[in-house]
Parts: structure tokens; C-alpha cells; sequence
């Protein structure tokens, strides 16, 4: 999930040179553009535009056409910003649980053996693969009017925290697994041998390897926690002040026909996305270097 | 010569493992796996007549119907974009290369309520960018199928491109250099030396855009209207049903978008070992 | 005795990598492990850094019991054939990572760190990450590494195995001259008997999980004590149902000595100062022997294929028995 930087240079092989050579092969210079390409990136930039560039120019355009007073009036709304408030608040608590559930998962996925461990690697995905709304509807089961547990969370913000946790559950999870696969096992034996004690291996040798993917993966746990809406249709209940989150405050205002400050507030949350995709593509080039 | 698989003094120690085990199974468990499961209790408990009873109510058969033309339209056009999108990153040069690969990402970490709403406000027929020109050629797009389609392929956008540009990189030119050295056009060197290579990533791609199509709702409730009988689709049925306490028939849809959902999920599952080798 | 291993057994499942084994490898020495593949060779060397469990057996080190320690308590130094470089560290960090586990002084780290890297020659990239360094240099500072926290013993697994052909021989004759230096006890696994040959005062050839034989390299090249030893030490050809170097044969124009085998030359390829020659003996079923002559040889007696020629073992070469023929020209 951390392919960010998609038009980067194939790997190097492994390389067996003498000091002092040039360490790195050339990968081939690309294509230069012939006709039938030239067509086909012009058909597609023609749809990517007419698909993703203009409508989302268009958010921006909209939020500041009301002038900077009237985006920062629908900022400072208090129901809005306490909604954003909200937001960016379960988001951060949501992705604090995800770096650590998501981690000790993917350490378990890749370093113990266990009865199910097959069948807990594909429940992890079910969030993925649910349609989000069957995702409300999942956790109402359990912890709704009917809970067998006898638990009722609807309606309260640690329904939004639950639906969350559960709409983001994989990405810590996937980000991390794949490193800590391809870790050689060889530098923890190295550690080990030097003295290191298993914590210290663990906190000196392993843990930095996989910061990296740690941060990947709480980013994009981040930027999905904060757009999240589809799971919550059926847990908020609508209470403006408490639980409304900003997705939901995006709604209410195109429902009352009030596109700007729609778009005023999903400007925000359209920022925070591009924040996340610059991120995991400089963490991408960092590790790139590392090698 | 011992394999990573027969290294034993790398294991944690048992109370570690134990400790893990417990934390991490009962917390997937808590919050995934009882959940999911009483889905399918609530949607199969009266049996399996009920449940295909309840899938006749209302208005439901139309939005289901809904759903699979959306969702197929969208995926073919995820499948052919998504090629050549993923052919032009990584096989050619040309200026915007980074911005585009860049933005292709932008789906996957932007809310889909903002994707409705971008759309709305350029192809709208009353004060869009483009919508009252569109209209005055008969063409609606919000509240119609264009916009849904839109929406949909909006949201599942990367999720071809994900998978091939990894795969086409990781393969190189060399072959396709071959084969044109041979005499291939480019449409030849396409069929029988490129598609052989990415054939597993691709499938893996548009079972990922399936499932995410058959499941979106924030962008499509948006550009929908969510018009009962007209622009309902099958996760807007959900909502409707569930708030109009047909609790009935919102399991049994959302049982089936589940398990089409879960159907996808095990074909990934049988395909990812194939991909490795 | 630096290391003494006795009566060590260790299986993987159904596989026995090692079958009782037991060495002793002198304190100061370099000691080579030498074997095929698969061998059992890593295995003991894993066994004695701890990083392996024996199924049974005993391990000392330095007359300390060992068998049961953690490798973190066995003050060994190992240097893996992949390097394992901390990737997330610069060299000089990487070099300084046991004695700051051990929680030396700070100014004392930095000293000896600094000595290290003049050793192993990276005092100029001190500040690089492993990436940024070539597959010998990166070997060099685990080289490095694996000295600072100045182990009882150095162990080696395949050090130069991942490297080209030109880098692995600068650095094994650099390696013996930096055992020479340190003075440390040092075993290495290697599969390249030319390897061993050159940088180890002692060689242990270990096969199928049993040692073959235990020696010097003059005494394993002239005495092997059987046909596997002989013939995974250099090339052999097979003559008069025995296994001989292609280059301790002679050969003859004329049938006078006594005890050589008429035959044809059917092939002849010159390999710079060496010609080598494959000759037919006349006894009808008898295999092909391989016979490798000097250019000086060849031009003497005119050797030309077809030409009659009659074949003898030098005498006083090594030779053994032949007891399973497959394993002729191994490593030829």
C-alpha cells in the first residue's frame, strides 16, 4: 500500500561490483512519445481532467468564491468547527490504536505460528472488502440497540471511534507485514550476537526498519479516518455539537443548498489528503535512499 | 543451510507470543470478525426463503440492478484507463509525469463525500462549470447514471493502476524491445508479449475496483439524489431500509453486497500466492 | 583448545545437517570450514555463535561451557555472507553498535570506532549509509563490527560468497593479513576449496553433516584421507581404477615405461602456460583420463590430437581409490 512513488526507477539488483565502480545499472532511458501514445495520453489526460483535476479545482474555486472571510466564517461556525474538531481528534486517537494493533498484528502475522493464523490474515481485509455502509450496519449488530453484549454505542462518539478502527483496521497492518517479511532476519542475528538483548533488538535494529512503513500506513489510516462518512450514516444520529463529523457537516450543507461552505470545509479535508499522499512519497524516497 | 522457516532462535518467548495472541485476536475479533458475523445471523436466521423474500421488498431489485450496471460500466472503465495510464507512467516520458502519477493517488486519501461534491459543482444543471451546457444538449449527468458511473470510477481510480505499475516495472522492456525487434506492432507487442506478463495484476486490479464499486455510497448518495425506484443503488437501499426500520431487508442487502464483497476477497486470496511465485 | 565441540547432532525436520560431529580449532588460528552446499558447514558455525541450538552435544569456548548461552553471552563475532548492515545506521554507527549495547564511555566508542574503520580502510565513509557502499566495503564494516566489541572468536559465515570473483580474492588476502594483525581465533565456511587453500592454517572439511578430515592444506591436498576429500580439493581424473591429479601424470611418446597405458589424444585445449588433454586409452570400456601438461611439455613432444601416447601417474602423487566415481571432476 506504500506504491506511492509509481514512476520511480526499477530496483537495482542485488550488486556484487568492487568498491569504487558505479554501484547503480541505468535503467533504459523511457520511450520518447509516438503517434497512437501521444493519442492515448491525450484521451487520457482529456479524462482525467474532466474526472478528477476540474472537479477538484472546482472545490477550491468554490470554497474562497464567497472571498477568505467567508471561508474562514464557515470555519469558525462553531458547529463546524467543532465538527472538524471532532474529526481531526477520533482520527489521531484512531491512528494511535492502528500503530500499535497494526503493528503487533503484522508481527504476529509474520513471526508466530499459530491454528487460524491464515483465517485472521483474510478477517483483516474484511474491512477492506465490506461496502462501508455494511460496515455501520456490521457494528450496529454488536454494539447497537440489540447488542448481544448488551453495549449501545449508537449515537455517541464511540461509534465514530468504533467505525474508525474498523474502516481503517488493515492499512497499519498491510504497510507493515510486507517490510517486516523482507527483513533480513540476518541483522537481528547480528544484533544478537554483538549482545544486543531481544528488546534492544528490537528497539534499535527492528522498530527503525519499520518506521517508515509504520508511518505510511498511520497516514493513510489518518487521511481515511478523517474523509470517513459512510460507515457513520448509520451510527451518528445527528447530533450536531456532539458527534457530527466533518464528512457529515459537508453533507448538511449541500442538503440546505449552501455549496460553498461545502466546499469550504471539504477544501480542508481535500488539503489534508494531498498532505498525506506528499508524505508517503517522501517517505518513499526515503527509504528509496536506504536501499 | 537453514531456511528463515526453521530459524527457531528468533521466536518470542511464550509469554510474549501468548500475550500478543490475546491483545491482537481479541481485538480483530471484538471489533471485526462477532460483528461480521451477526450480519449474516440477522440476514439468514428466518432461513433462506426470508432471505430472498426481504431482497424483494420495495424497491429493491431495481437498486441491486442499479448497482451491477454501475458497477460493471465503472470497472470496464477503470480496466482500459487504468492500462493505459499505467503503460504511459512507466514506459514513457512526457511533462506532468510526476504531478499525474502523484494525483493518482488522490482518490485513495480524499473523502468521497468531497468527490461528490466536486462533481456536483462542476457538472450540476443549474450553476455547474459544464452542467447547464450539457444540459442544453439533453446530457445529465447529477442525479442521473452518468454522474454515479463518474463517482464510482472516481473512488476506484488507483486501484488498477496500483497493481500495474509495480508489475510493468518489475518486468521491464526488455521483451517488448524483443519483440518489436521481431516485427510486433504495437498493438501485437500489447496482446501477446505485455498482457501475458501484468494478466495476474490486472485481475487482481479489477477484482479490487469490483469490490470497491459494489460498495461506494458517500460519492454516489451526493451525486445520486438517491431518487427511490430511479437512483437508489443497493448501499443506498441499506440506509433507506434501515432508517425506515425494514431491518429485515437492510441485513439481506447488506448480506449480499457482503458476501459479493467476500467473494472478491477469496479470489484475491487465491491469486495473491500465484502473484508471488 | 579455543573452541571444542564433542559429539554435536542436530536435524531440521527430517534432515540431519549434523551427524556427532566433533572438532577442536586451536586458540589464534584461522580455521576454514570447508564443504559442498548444504553440507552442515554453516550449521556448526551457527551452532558455535549460538545463533542454532545443538540437539545434543556440547559447545566450549575458551574452556567456558557454551552449549546452552545465548548468543548475546558468548562474546563471538560474526560476520554473515549477506552482511546484515544495520541498513538505518551510518558505518561509523553501525561499527560502534556492540560497545554501545555494552555501554562503553562515549569518548572510548568514538576512539575505537575510528581505529576500527582505519583497519578495515572506510575511515572515509564513516558517515555513509550502507547502501552507499559497495558489497566489499559493506563486508569490511560488518568485518569492522563484528571486531569491535574484541570477541574470544571471529566467525565467518561464507564472507565473500556474495561478492564477484576480483573483490573476493583482494579481500581473503586481506583477510589473512588482518588475522595475522588481530591475532583473533577465526573460523570461516567456505565452499571454494582455492579459499581455503590459501587463508586457513587449518582446513575441516565437513560433508553430509560428518567431517571428512581435519588438517593443514598441505596435508589435506597430499594426504586426502578418501576420494571426497581428494576430489572436492581440485580436480581428478580417474587411471588405473584410482583417483589422480590431471597435472600428476605424465606422459610418454614411447610404450618403454613401465606401468603406462597406451592411448589416443581426442581433445587438446590450451588455457595459457597449461594445455590440457583427454586421452583415450586403447583398453576397450576404460573411461577418458584428463591429463593437463605444461605448454613447454606439450611443444616438446609434439602432442597433437590423434597423436599415440602412453599415460603414468607421477610417482609419489596422491592417490586414493576410487569409491564413487560420480563425484570425479566436482570441482574441475
Amino acid at each position: 500500500m506504500t506504491q506511492t512513488s509509481v514512476v520511480g526507477p526499477p530496483s537495482a539488483p542485488v550488486e556484487t561490483q568492487d568498491p569504487g565502480t558505479p554501484r547503480k545499472r541505468r535503467a533504459r532511458a523511457p520511450g520518447r512519445l509516438g503517434a497512437g501514445s501521444t493519442l492515448g495520453l491525450g484521451v487520457t489526460m482529456i479524462w482525467f481532467s474532466l474526472l478528477v483535476l476540474i472537479p477538484l479545482t472546482a472545490v477550491l474555486a468554490s470554497a474562497v468564491s464567497g472571498g477568505w472571510s467567508g471561508f474562514w466564517d464557515v470555519l469558525t461556525n462553531p458547529q463546524t468547527a467543532s465538527a472538524i474538531r471532532l474529526t481531526v481528534f477520533e482520527a489521531m486517537g484512531v491512528t494511535v490504536v492502528n500503530v500499535f494493533m497494526g503493528t503487533a498484528l503484522a508481527w504476529m502475522l509474520v513471526r508466530d505460528r499459530f491454528f487460524g493464523k491464515r483465517v485472521l490474515d483474510i478477517v483483516i481485509d474484511v474491512p477492506f472488502a465490506l461496502p462501508t455502509i455494511v460496515a455501520g450496519l456490521v457494528l450496529l449488530a454488536l454494539y447497537g440497540q440489540q447488542s448481544p453484549l448488551g453495549i449501545n454505542v449508537a449515537n455517541t462518539r464511540y461509534a465514530v471511534f468504533l467505525a474508525l478502527a474498523f474502516v481503517t483496521l488493515p492499512f497499519v497492518v498491510r504497510t507493515v507485514q510486507p517490510v517486516l517479511e523482507s527483513l533480513e532476519r540476518d541483522t537481528e542475528e547480528a544484533a544478537a550476537s554483538l549482545g544486543a538483548s531481544r528488546l534492544a533488538t528490537f528497539r534499535r535494529v527492528v522498530l527503525p526498519s519499520l518506521v517508515p512503513a509504520i508511518a505510511a500506513g498511520a497516514a493513510l489510516s489518518f487521511a481515511r479516518a478523517i474523509s470517513e462518512y459512510c460507515s457513520l450514516v448509520l451510527l451518528y444520529g445527528n447530533l450536531p455539537n456532539r458527534n457530527e463529523v466533518a464528512s457529515v457537516r459537508v453533507l448538511t450543507y449541500i442538503e440546505n443548498g449552501d455549496k460553498a461552505a461545502a466546499a469550504a470545509v471539504a477544501s480542508i479535508l481535500l488539503v489534508v489528503a494531498l498532505v498525506v499522499i506528499v508524505l508517503l512519497d517522501v517517505i518513499q524516497r526515503r527509504l528509496a535512499r536506504r536501499g | 543451510m537453514a531456511s528463515n522457516k526453521l530459524r527457531n532462535n528468533l521466536r518470542d518467548p511464550a509469554p510474549v507470543r501468548w500475550g500478543l495472541r490475546i491483545v491482537t485476536i481479541g481485538y480483530v475479533f471484538l471489533l471485526v470478525a462477532w460483528p461480521t458475523a451477526l450480519v449474516f445471523k440477522h440476514a439468514f436466521g428466518n432461513g433462506i426463503g426470508a432471505f430472498f423474500k426481504a431482497l424483494q421488498q420495495s424497491d429493491v431489485p431495481h437498486a441491486l440492478q442499479l448497482t451491477a450496471t454501475i458497477t460493471i460500466i465503472s470497472v470496464l472503465i477503470n480496466l482500459v484507463f487504468g492500462v493505459i495510464i499505467s503503460i504511459l507512467l512507466v514506459r514513457f516520458e512526457f511533462p506532468g509525469k510526476r504531478v499525474l502519477s502523484a494525483l493518482i493517488d488522490v482518490p485513495l486519501s480524499v473523502s468521497p463525500v468531497v468527490v461528490g461534491l466536486a462533481l456536483v459543482l462542476v457538472y450540476n444543471s443549474r450553476d455547474g462549470w459544464f452542467g447547464p451546457t450539457l444540459d442544453q444538449h439533453g446530457i445529465q449527468v447529477i442525479f442521473a447514471t452518468p454522474g454515479m458511473v463518474m463517482a464510482t470510477v472516481f473512488v476506484a481510480l488507483p486501484l488498477v493502476i496500483r497493481e500495474l505499475v509495480p508489475v510493468l516495472q518489475e518486468i521491464g522492456d526488455d521483451q517488448e524491445q524483443a519483440a518489436r525487434s521481431l516485427g510486433a506492432n504495437a498493438l501485437q507487442v500489447f496482446r501477446r508479449v505485455t498482457l501475458p506478463g501484468i494478466k495476474w495484476a490486472l485481475v487482481y486490479g479489477v477484482v479490487l475496483s469490483l469490490a470497491r464499486s459494489l460498495g461506494e455510497f458517500g460519492a454516489v448518495k451526493i451525486v445520486s439524489g438517491n431518487i427511490t425506484g430511479q437512483t437508489q443503488t443497493a448501499t443506498l437501499a441499506v440506509e433507506q431500509t434501515y432508517q425506515n426500520f425494514e431491518q429485515n431487508t437492510s441485513y439481506a442487502v447488506a448480506a449480499l453486497l457482503a458476501l459479493s464483497a467476500m467473494v472478491c476477497l477469496v479470489i484475491v486470496a487465491i491469486l495473491r500466492p500465484k502473484e508471488s511465485e | 583448545m579455543s573452541i571444542k565441540v564433542s559429539g554435536v547432532n542436530k536435524k531440521f525436520g527430517d534432515f540431519v545437517a549434523l551427524d556427532n560431529v566433533s572438532v577442536n580449532l586451536p586458540t589464534g588460528q584461522l580455521t576454514a570450514l570447508l564443504g559442498p552446499s548444504g553440507g552442515g558447514k554453516s550449521t556448526l558455525l551457527r551452532i558455535i555463535a549460538g545463533l542454532e541450538t545443538a540437539d545434543s552435544g556440547t559447545v566450549t569456548i575458551e574452556g567456558h561451557e557454551a552449549t546452552h548461552l545465548p548468543p548475546q553471552k558468548r562474546n563471538v563475532g560474526f560476520v554473515f555472507q549477506h552482511y546484515a548492515a544495520f541498513k538505518h545506521m551510518s558505518v561509523a554507527k553501525n561499527v560502534a553498535f556492540g560497545l554501545e549495547i555494552r555501554k562503553r564511555p562515549k569518548a572510548e566508542t568514538a576512539k575505537r570506532v575510528a581505529e576500527l574503520l582505519e583497519l578495515v580502510h572506510l575511515s572515509q565513509f564513516a558517515h555513509r549509509l550502507p547502501a552507499q557502499l559497495s558489497g566489499g566495503q559493506r563486508q569490511r564494516m560488518a568485518l569492522a563490527r563484528a571486531l569491535a566489541v574484541e570477541p574470544t572468536v571471529l566467525l565467518l559465515d561464507e564472507p565473500f560468497g556474495a561478492l564477484d570473483a576480483k573483490v573476493r580474492k583482494e579481500l581473503r588476502e586481506w583477510l589473512r593479513r588482518l588475522h595475522d594483525e588481530v591475532q583473533v581465533t577465526t573460523v570461516f565456511v567456505t565452499h571454494d576449496q582455492e579459499e581455503a587453500l590459501e587463508v586457513a592454517d587449518e582446513i575441516v572439511v565437513i560433508n553430509e553433516g560428518r567431517v571428512e578430515q581435519v588438517g593443514t592444506p598441505d596435508q589435506l591436498y597430499d594426504e586426502p584421507a578418501n576420494d571426497f576429500v581428494m576430489s572436492f580439493l581440485g580436480p581428478v581424473t580417474t587411471l588405473g581404477g584410482r583417483l589422480v591429479r590431471p597435472h600428476d601424470i605424465e606422459v610418454f611418446t614411447t610404450a618403454a615405461v613401465t606401468g603406462a597405458v597406451g592411448g589416443v589424444i581426442t581433445r587438446q585445449v590450451r588455457i595459457g602456460f597449461e594445455v590440457r588433454l583427454a586421452v583415450q586409452l586403447d583398453e576397450p570400456g576404460a573411461p577418458e583420463v584428463s591429463v593437463t601438461v605444461t605448454r613447454a611439455t606439450q611443444r616438446h613432444l609434439g602432442l597433437e590430437v590423434g597423436s599415440q601416447v602412453w599415460v603414468a601417474p607421477t610417482h609419489g602423487a596422491p592417490a586414493v581409490p576410487v569409491v564413487t566415481p560420480i563425484r570425479q571432476n566436482l570441482t574441475a
